[in-house]
């Protein structure tokens, strides 16, 4: 995200000195609009700029009391649109559960969900768990559905 | 501009604000263009959808853009057998948030006022308000109830205006293709082509009728991570809007339409749209007029 912000910030400063320096550079524009371009620009910019989320991590403080034992799903190959359970079985203090697939939709959360899927194909199911202290350890599931 | 029927450039100096709401409902499947309710996951499918343009007149032929929108919710319900495994929202998805923000230059390449006749072109970008895919609970929502595609986009319109005063008729296309980006999760929506063509005509007095023909084509999605199509995303789909328009005092507009759905394949089996409305207010403001004024006082 950082680099396509930035992309952005020199597309736009390159651009206000191509038009400083040869005015006829964007022929449509004359320089009396070119303040009012900016500001219109400059405004759009940062509603870009601080509209996008930032992901951040806070650091373990090493003393680790998760341990994320296995993830197991009751079927592992399923047919499409019926529904299977997936278990994520991990012990520590004040537990939390982040679960991603590549496509489909979960029901429930915490350490036990429901997932289903519309079409036919190999799926990757990702639960990351997380302890009070911040550790993380993840593990990936993989179901297949039929028709 | 979301529900809007505004086409080419604005006057310069000239500030345009619309504001318009959308809600969509979908409960029927198609499997190509036929209707199929064979092993269909979803009961139904429904978004209310908020989002607020702005346009500016640069100069007599350029036009800047911005728009952005809000998704008040994007709600699956599951059928009976998913409803019933859950037993704390009862098979029902639900997603929210700030849609895609968007900006858009537009040129008029040929302007005949005397003639009514304006062909415009335009480019924009789209931008996601967050790269990542929205969780709730800790739990990913699935991409059909997410409110951003999460990845950035690319545009390129035309369009053609023609105007008919003697039989206060007027005639106006939207052409656009939305090319999508590949979001930083390996997954890439499809490519939208939009068509659509016009007739306005004045009934009575501030009032004017208008429909409209959409032609939709959007490609198969793409997983870049599996390296392959999406089965079940792509259409081809064809609409009629029939929409009114109120002109209050000739500043603020008002624009209600529906969307009823004339033709519809999709690839894979999808649930497909059934039907929807929208709302639109907008106004105009003449700010360099105001500014000589504001000079003429002083």
């Amino acid at each position: 995200m950082n680099v396509k912000r930035y992309i952005f910030a020199y597309s736009f400063v390159f651009l206000h000195f191509c038009t400083k320096s040869y005015p006829s550079f964007l022929f449509f524009i004359n320089r009396k609009n070119m303040k009012k371009l900016f500001i219109f620009l400059g405004l759009s910019l940062l509603v870009l700029i601080f509209a996008c989320s930032k992901s951040s991590t806070t650091p373990s403080d090493g003393t680790s009391t998760l341990k994320f034992e296995n993830l197991v799903a009751n079927d592992t190959v399923l047919k499409v649109n019926a529904i299977t359970t997936v278990t994520a079985n991990a012990t520590g203090e004040g537990l939390s559960y982040k679960w991603t697939a590549s496509y489909g939709t979960f029901i429930g959360s915490g350490s036990k969900v429901q997932w289903t899927v519309c079409h036919s194909d190999r799926f990757s199911i990702t639960c990351e768990v997380k302890d009070k202290s911040n550790n993380s350890q993840s593990k990936t599931i993989y179901i297949r559905t039929i028709e | 501009m979301g529900a809007s029927v505004y086409v080419g450039v604005l006057s310069r100096n000239t500030l345009r604000v619309v504001g318009y709401y959308r809600y969509n409902y979908s409960d029927t499947y198609f499997q190509g263009s036929q209707k199929t309710d064979e092993n269909t996951a979803l009961k139904y499918a429904s978004y209310n959808f908020s989002g607020i343009g702005f346009g500016y007149g640069i100069t007599k032929r350029l036009t800047l853009e911005a728009d952005f929108g809000y998704f008040f919710n994007k709600t699956q319900q599951f059928n009976d057998i998913i409803s019933e495994a859950d037993s704390v929202n009862h098979g029902m998805v639900k997603g929210y948030g700030l849609s895609n923000g968007g900006l858009t230059v537009k040129y008029g390449a040929y302007v005949k006022p005397a003639s009514q006749l304006e062909i415009t072109l335009g480019a924009g970008f789209r931008y996601p308000f967050s790269t990542n895919p929205q969780m709730v609970d800790g739990v990913q929502l699935n991409r059909d109830v997410q409110p951003s595609t999460n990845a950035f986009g690319a545009s390129g319109m035309f369009f053609f205006n023609k105007g008919f005063p003697s039989i206060t008729l007027r005639l106006f296309s939207i052409n656009r293709y939305d090319y999508n980006f590949e979001g930083k999760d390996g997954y890439k929506y499809g490519n939208i082509l939009l068509n659509s063509v016009f007739v306005s005509k004045k009934i009575i007095k501030y009032f004017f009728g208008i429909l409209q023909v959409r032609s939709e084509w959007k490609t198969n999605d793409y997983d870049y991570e599996k390296d392959e199509k999406v089965v079940n995303s792509g259409f081809w789909l064809w609409t009629l809007s029939p929409t009114l328009s109120y002109s209050i005092t000739g500043k603020w507009n008002l624009t209600a339409l529906c969307d009823i759905p004339l033709y519809k394949s999709y690839n894979g089996k999808q649930m497909t749209p059934k039907y929807s409305f929208a709302l639109s207010l907008s106004r105009d403001f003449n700010l360099g007029r105001k500014a000589k004024v504001d000079i003429l006082e002083k």
